[in-house]
């Protein structure tokens, strides 16, 4: 029984007059022969007296299905049975998106409700009014939805929040492709060729592959992808820093599965003194709470005034330093010598807070030796630079200790801040993915790095700087960063979790389902729209582990030094043929 | 002319069992004998090889008397009026797909009195047509008024009986009256107001366990039976109910019909804790009657339209 309405669309169902029609939530009876499910899209129109017709449009944020003619639970026997008669109908909760023009009067019971497309779709989701639209995935509909760019941009906003749990929720993909579809979907214009992303790889080597293309894509991921209008093809332009390895002399990255098109990066000696590094050693929450933090910056500053380049290392009153744990064991040896302590330390402090430092410092020792040099040559590149670098730059840190993680995060988000901070424009935008959010800006305590976070979440907007952090529980994160963030996303959620008011943005249902959200689906939200869109993004286009990637792009060739096996015998035996004794070379 | 409603709100729903007349004793014209002699009756179990029929369709009809007035003419005199909704519907119960669903829902309101030159009122859903009464009292009024249901619960049970096929049983609520051509139909009567049986045939009826069924008899162009549907065990007439058949049919058919109606109506018997009237309410009559209160329409607002209609 299609119900069919002036304009002679077929309408899904009417406007329930049993529960309350309000202009921001009503119910719509789902007509027999027709269905409506969750995030599906729906207009009404209402006529008014001098007035022009208001268009409602909404999203279905609960459905429901009932026996009319019911009365006890037991009827649900009989009528299965086929002796009472009863039917069932189904309803469905519509959360109001949009009301054109803005007069806020509720439907009329009773009046037609039309699953709205096309244009009528997006006037519901605000797509007419992105100037810059930014494709994030599919809608259950199979249709695209967007994101406002200025809220990406700094114009109107910036800053993203992914929350989820680990391993199901897909925040790391989804970051990556958010990143994709800024840099592909043309929103960036001229600028996307110097607009840059520099990417913090925390778990195992899954985002060292985004240059190579995913060998599992299938025609009809590229064909969503071009629905996006996206090509499905990993990013172009990618550097991948990795630290060297540790005890190898000459500084090689410390990466097992990929191994050409890899960097290593770490600072010299000299830049470690000059640039006052040392704070980032102490970057855990729990050391600023410490005595000792006063002792940090004076020691940090001593350096930076008394350490000179010598050969590689540096040398301070005389004594020359070729590797971190020597620099150590010298300032160590400075504050244990009664005539020296002052100077380092400061006349004011106990000696069971200098002797708590030195305990700290020496403990520093195996975790950043590997990344503060003073044996390498000083003219070659080490340092991660995203305004040097590719478009993508992704620094590995999945082989580091976590107070080398700090330290390489710190340090790195710092010189990227106070670059973007000296050159005066927020064009072109630097996009910093950081996972663990909540590792780096807990909610409690402060740390150096929590300091420059909170920087980015609120001075990034007008320097150019945008901050997609992905956390597995937002309640965990400083509260101003979270707050900061124009766009929220959510996927899988921990139950306990999502009880929680960071996700508040969440209507109840979403919030329920985002507890079964499976691989690939997010809840997005974005300021112009009061509901929340549920998003499934496309498999991605680039490999997100070694498994996956296939034939490495040819840029990479020009490290291929590094995937060269110096020991191959020249006309050996193909690999995975028996060995014998004459194969092996000495 | 003028017309009047009285204050004070009519009964609202009560499911209208259509009876003839007080309770009478009719043992005199039955034929007990059509299918056991008298000294064989006793209580009969369907044999095994009857099965219920896959469809079933139950008719039913229920009314209202939404308000009483006068109407008051050109000399002065009052005449009573009534105005009552009614409707008639019929429940297609098919055990293969498991669905039971109302097929024909007919709603009707009527305007009745005595008087020759009343018009219809109201407009719309809630249209009151004048139908003209037999005598000026009030009393009247109300048989009138099932005489107009029942006319209407007939057009509903010819559209069922039409669409039926062969092997479908047709069940109307009440008695058969002039549903008599229609084929595998049978009236069935919930209260038992005339009594057809010598006493020792009563016995028989008062005594007969669930499920089971007297021997056919016969009277006034009828065959009819008793059945005991399962319900909690009380007085000797809880759970029993009278079926007829039309007796343009053999009498093997009717015997036929008997069991078949034995075997299939004690599978629609409602429940206590659920019906007040268990078990001879049966589940998709009782269905079918909420629905068709529910399409009679709210009784305060068809009040109010009345009011409306005559300021």
């Amino acid at each position: 029984m299609p119900v069919m309405d002036l304009s002679g669309q077929t309408s899904v169902g009417r406007v329930l007059g049993t529960a309350d029609a309000t202009p921001l939530q009503f119910w719509v009876a789902v007509a027999p022969g027709e269905y409506l499910q969750l995030d599906d899209v729906v207009v009404t129109r209402r006529e008014l007296p001098d007035q022009q017709p208001v268009t409602i449009a909404g999203v279905v944020t609960a459905v429901r299905a009932r026996h009319e003619g019911a009365q006890f639970e037991s009827d649900v026997f009989a009528i299965a049975d086929g002796t009472l008669p009863a039917q069932v109908q189904e309803a469905a909760e519509i959360t109001t998106t949009r009301v054109d023009p803005e007069l806020y009067v509720p439907p009329s019971p009773g009046a037609p409700v039309h699953r709205a497309a096309g244009d009528d779709r997006s006037r519901a989701l605000y797509f007419d009014r992105m100037e810059q639209k930014v494709p994030l995935g599919t809608g259950r509909d199979g249709m695209p939805v967007f994101l406002n760019f200025e809220f990406l941009n700094g114009q109107r906003g910036a800053h993203v929040s992914i929350s989820g749990i680990s391993g199901v929720a897909t925040k790391t993909s989804f970051a990556t492709f958010l990143l994709y579809s800024v840099f592909r979907s043309g929103v960036l214009g001229g600028e996307a060729v110097n607009t840059k992303a520099l990417i913090f790889n925390v778990k195992g080597e899954d985002l060292l592959f985004l240059d190579h293309p995913n060998s599992r894509l299938t025609e009809s991921t590229a064909s969503t992808y071009a629905k996006l209008g996206l090509t499905a093809q990993p990013f172009p332009d990618v550097s991948v820093y990795a630290p060297p390895r540790a005890g190898d002399p000459s500084g090689t990255p410390d990466v097992s599965s990929r191994l050409s098109g890899v960097d290593s990066f770490y600072w010299t000696l000299a830049e470690f003194c000059a640039d006052s590094l040392l704070p980032y050693v102490f970057a855990d929450a729990d050391d600023e709470r410490q005595q000792y933090t006063m002792v940090v910056h004076s020691v940090a500053a001593h350096l930076a005034k008394t350490a000179v380049p010598a050969d590689g290392g540096v040398a301070i009153d005389g004594v020359r330093l070729g590797s971190y744990a020597d620099l150590v064991d010298f300032v160590v040896a400075q504050l244990a010598d009664e005539a020296s302590r002052s100077f380092w330390a400061g006349s004011a402090v106990g000696l069971g807070t200098v002797n708590a430092f030195s305990r700290r410092l020496i403990g520093s020792k195996k975790d950043l030796g590997r990344l503060i040099r003073g044996d390498l040559p000083t003219n070659r590149a080490h340092s991660v630079n995203t305004a040097e670098s590719s478009q993508v730059t992704v620094v590995d840190l999945h082989n580091l200790p976590d107070r080398a993680q700090r330290f390489v995060v710190g340090v790195t988000l710092k010189s990227e801040f106070e670059r973007k901070e000296k050159a005066g424009t927020a064009k072109p935008l630097l996009f910093v993915v950081l996972d663990e959010l909540n590792k780096y800006a807990p909610r409690e305590g402060t740390s150096p790095i929590k300091e420059i976070l909170l920087d980015i979440a609120e001075r990034g907007r007008s320097l150019g700087v945008v901050l997609i952090g992905a956390q597995q529980t937002a309640s965990e994160v400083e509260r101003r960063i979270v707050a900061n963030s124009a766009i929220r996303i959510v996927g899988r959620l921990d139950p306990a979790e999502a009880s929680r008011p960071e996700y508040g943005f969440l209507p109840p249902a979403q919030r329920a389902r985002a507890l079964i959200a499976k691989p690939g689906t997010m809840f997005i939200g974005q300021p112009e729209l009061p509901v929340p869109l549920v998003v499934e993004f496309p498999f991605p286009a680039w490999a997100t582990r070694p498994a996956e990637a296939g034939p490495a792009p040819r840029a990479t060739l020009r490290s291929l030094t590094q995937a060269a096996d110096a020991f191959a015998v020249v006309g050996a035996r193909p690999p995975g043929a028996a060995l014998s004794d004459d194969d092996i070379p000495f | 002319m003028n017309l009047s409603w009285d204050s004070w709100g009519d009964g609202y729903g009560a499911s209208v069992d259509i009876e003839d007349g007080p309770s009478s004793d009719r043992s005199g014209d039955v034929d007990e004998q059509v299918e056991r002699k008298l000294g064989d009756w006793e209580a009969i179990a369907p044999p095994d090889s009857v099965t219920p029929p896959d469809v079933v369709s139950f008719v039913d009809g229920v009314m209202h008397n939404d308000a009483r007035g006068w109407l008051t003419d050109e000399a002065g005199d009052a005449h009573p009026v009534l105005a009552a909704s009614y409707a008639a519907g019929v429940v297609r119960c098919d055990r293969r797909r498991g669905v039971a669903e109302v097929t024909s829902a007919l709603v009707e309101r009527a305007l009745l009195s005595a008087l020759p030159d009343a018009t219809s009122l109201g407009t719309g859903p809630a249209r009151y047509v004048a139908h003209r009464a037999s005598r000026d009292v009030a009393e009247h009024l109300d048989r009138d008024l099932s005489k107009l249901l029942v006319a209407l619960e007939l057009k509903a049970s010819r559209e069922a009986g039409a669409g039926a096929s062969e092997d479908e049983l047709l069940v109307v609520d009440g008695r058969l009256r002039e549903r008599r051509d229609l084929s595998n139909t049978v009236g069935y009567i919930k209260t038992q107001h005339s009594n057809y049986l010598q006493p020792a045939q009563v016995r028989v009826v008062t005594t007969m366990p669930v499920g089971h069924r007297t021997p056919v008899f016969a009277f006034a162009g009828l065959f009819s039976w008793y059945l005991r549907l399962p319900g909690p065990a009380g007085s000797p007439w809880s759970g029993i109910v009278r079926v007829e058949c039309s007796d343009r049919v053999e009498a093997a058919d009717a015997i036929h019909l008997a069991d078949l109606s034995a075997v299939t109506l004690p599978g629609y018997a409602s429940r206590a804790y659920k019906d007040p009237r268990a078990p001879q309410n049966l589940i998709p009559i009782a269905g079918l009657e909420r629905r068709l209160r529910g399409l009679l329409g709210d009784s305060r607002l068809l009040q109010r339209s009345l009011r409306a209609a005559v300021r």
